[in-house]
């Protein structure tokens, strides 16, 4: 009978050693984080790989677990389990009793554990939103921007991260709400998106990121981000993201050309914009072959175009039909390209293929515009 | 478009097949010059990443004849490499960057080391740590393809050349040879690299069953 009562004391025991266990990493994890604000990349390595870090480490740091050097941390995968843990626990216990104005301490307490937690998870909105909550009690313009180096931080291992992004997004509203200088503020958004693109190929969300931020641009900040992201979305023809890019750049400017002040300002860009933007999309098809992408980006600069060019023979005088003479040349690009040498790639094919799809796609839509019915 | 490494080395006689990069029967090419760009990699992937590299270029080098040129699809990177009378370059370019512009880069390289090293690379026995400025420079100038393109005095004698192709690198292997024991046997990759080597293709093998 004393064994049975003994057993379940040892099993706690146990389970109480664990419970510390856990702790003392999270808070070894918490004391590096909050030692190094300026952290901007963490990897989760398996054991091989980070006791070879250990091992080439001039700095024989203290944890066996933790790894930290020049603002990077590498945290050991075998303890990830039980860092989690611990680090849920903290931030359950921490949003007990959710205020709309905890105090000090408490709200200490909720940043320390959520960062902890989200770097480790940051799919937990219940984290995210307790930031949130402690954020809108005044507005602190030191804590914004250390929310935006947290974002960049996990999106530096999760750059496709939706949460994040939202969380983002957040922020910046309300930096909106209360900054000046916003140009500054989405140049320096634009180039974060364009690093994130660099290391992660076709990452839809952070395009659609910088595609939200077009908004809040005046016309001449749409004309230099225009400028900007031409030679990326060059040298990353099949990333279609860059070119969806450009898309929602081009439609804000004719946006301004109907509804704002710079009206005419907006439109006499566009028209231009246009115009070398079919250009370079030629140019880019003649060299790149058979690059989807490239040929979707030119219907929509065409569609835009034989409308523009239809309204314009409303009013022309001349007998000659701009439209004609734009789909002359398309026609004209379709039988360049039906005319390129074979190569063992297949890519000419795929390019004839695509040419022809174009064509046939013009030709209807143009007569929908001449036949509207 | 990327180019993630230029690479020029030194196919050995004996044949394909091996482990050290020392020379002797059955070894692997030789490294002369190594140019790699690994900054879009994670922080702590570059050095397995660094690695990698000099593995593959040593194994496509080596199954290169004089006088071939092949590409191989390896992951997201098209590994390009051309042996000329015994001198080879080998190139990680992303996937966009066309071929044929690829390869008049590599005759560029090819050109160009002559000129600064003229044969001493002939007489070589091991890898060579020797700088070359060029290389890492090219890197950068020729990301953009149409800087590749200028180089191609006459697009004809490029065109007329036949370039094999190949969709993974265990097609370049000889027969009997198995990625597996090649990467056991490689000097380039540490301990944690060839384990990493090895989860990549158990975790592919699981995707191909189902």
């Amino acid at each position: 009978k004393q064994q049975d009562q003994e057993r379940p004391r040892m099993e706690s025991k146990e389970a109480a050693a664990a419970a510390q266990a856990e702790e003392d990493l999270l808070r070894d994890f918490e004391r590096i984080l909050h030692d190094d604000p300026l952290i901007d990349e963490v990897g989760f390595l398996h054991p091989t790989q980070f006791h070879s870090l250990l091992v080439d480490s001039t700095d024989k740091s203290t944890s066996q677990y933790f790894w930290c050097v020049d603002h990077k941390l590498a945290v050991s995968s075998s303890i990830l389990p039980d860092l989690y843990r611990a680090a849920r626990r903290a931030h359950s216990n921490a949003t007990l009793n959710p205020s709309s104005s905890p105090s000090a301490s408490d709200a200490a307490l909720i940043m320390t554990h959520s960062k902890a937690l989200l770097i480790l998870c940051a799919d937990l909105l219940t984290a995210w939103n307790s930031r949130k909550m402690v954020l809108s009690t005044n507005f602190n313009l030191s804590h914004l921007k250390d929310e935006l180096r947290l974002c960049a931080l996990i999106l530096s291992y999760s750059p496709k991260n939706e949460s994040t992004w939202s969380h983002r997004r957040w922020v910046i509203k309300n930096l909106a709400q209360h900054l000046q200088d916003m140009p500054e503020l989405i140049d320096k958004e634009s180039l974060l998106v364009k690093d994130m693109a660099e290391k992660s190929k076709m990452n839809y969300r952070a395009w659609r990121h910088r595609c939200w931020l077009i908004p809040y641009m005046k016309t001449k900040q749409v004309l230099d981000e225009l400028n900007k992201s031409k030679k990326w979305a060059e040298l990353h023809v099949a990333d279609n993201c860059s070119f969806h890019y450009r898309r929602s750049l081009l439609l804000a400017l004719l946006d301004g050309a109907a509804n704002r002040e710079d009206s005419l300002i907006c439109q006499s860009e566009a028209y231009l914009m246009w115009k070398e933007e079919l250009r370079w999309n030629e140019t880019l098809i003649r060299r790149y072959q058979g690059r989807e992408s490239l040929w979707n980006h030119r219907r929509f600069l065409s569609q835009w175009w034989v409308q523009h060019l239809l309204s314009c023979e409303e009013t022309s005088l001349s007998n000659e039909s701009l439209a004609d003479l734009f789909l002359s040349q398309e026609i004209h690009l379709l039988s360049d390209c039906l005319g390129a040498p074979g190569d063992e790639f297949g890519e000419t094919r795929v390019q004839v293929e695509l040419a022809a799809l174009y064509i046939l796609w013009i030709s209807e839509a143009t007569s929908s515009f001449t036949n509207p019915s | 478009m990327k180019i993630t490494a230029l690479v020029v080395l030194k196919p050995s006689a004996g044949g394909a097949g091996g482990s050290s990069s020392s020379g002797g029967q059955g070894s692997e090419a030789l490294v002369l010059a190594n140019a790699t760009d690994v900054s879009h990699f994670g922080f702590f992937q570059r050095g397995a990443a660094r690695e990698f590299i000099v593995f593959v270029a040593r194994t496509v080098a080596q199954r290169t004849q004089p006088g071939q040129r092949q590409s191989v699809q390896h992951e997201e990177y098209k590994v390009h490499s051309h042996n000329r009378n015994g001198l080879c370059v080998v190139a990680f370019m992303d996937d966009h960057y066309p071929v044929r512009s690829a390869f008049s880069l590599l005759n560029k390289v090819l050109d160009e080391y002559q000129k600064a090293f003229g044969d001493a690379w002939k007489a070589a026995t091991a890898d060579s740590t020797q700088e070359w400025p060029f290389l890492m420079e090219a890197l950068t100038k020729f990301q953009d393809p149409a800087e590749a393109d200028k180089l191609t005095k006459i697009q004809r004698d490029l065109d007329e050349t036949k370039i094999i192709l190949h969709k993974t690198i265990e097609n370049v292997l000889q027969r009997g040879e198995r990625l597996d024991s090649l990467v056991e046997k490689s000097s380039d990759l540490s301990a944690a690299s060839q384990f990493i080597s090895k989860l990549q293709r158990a975790l592919s093998f699981s995707l191909h069953i189902v």
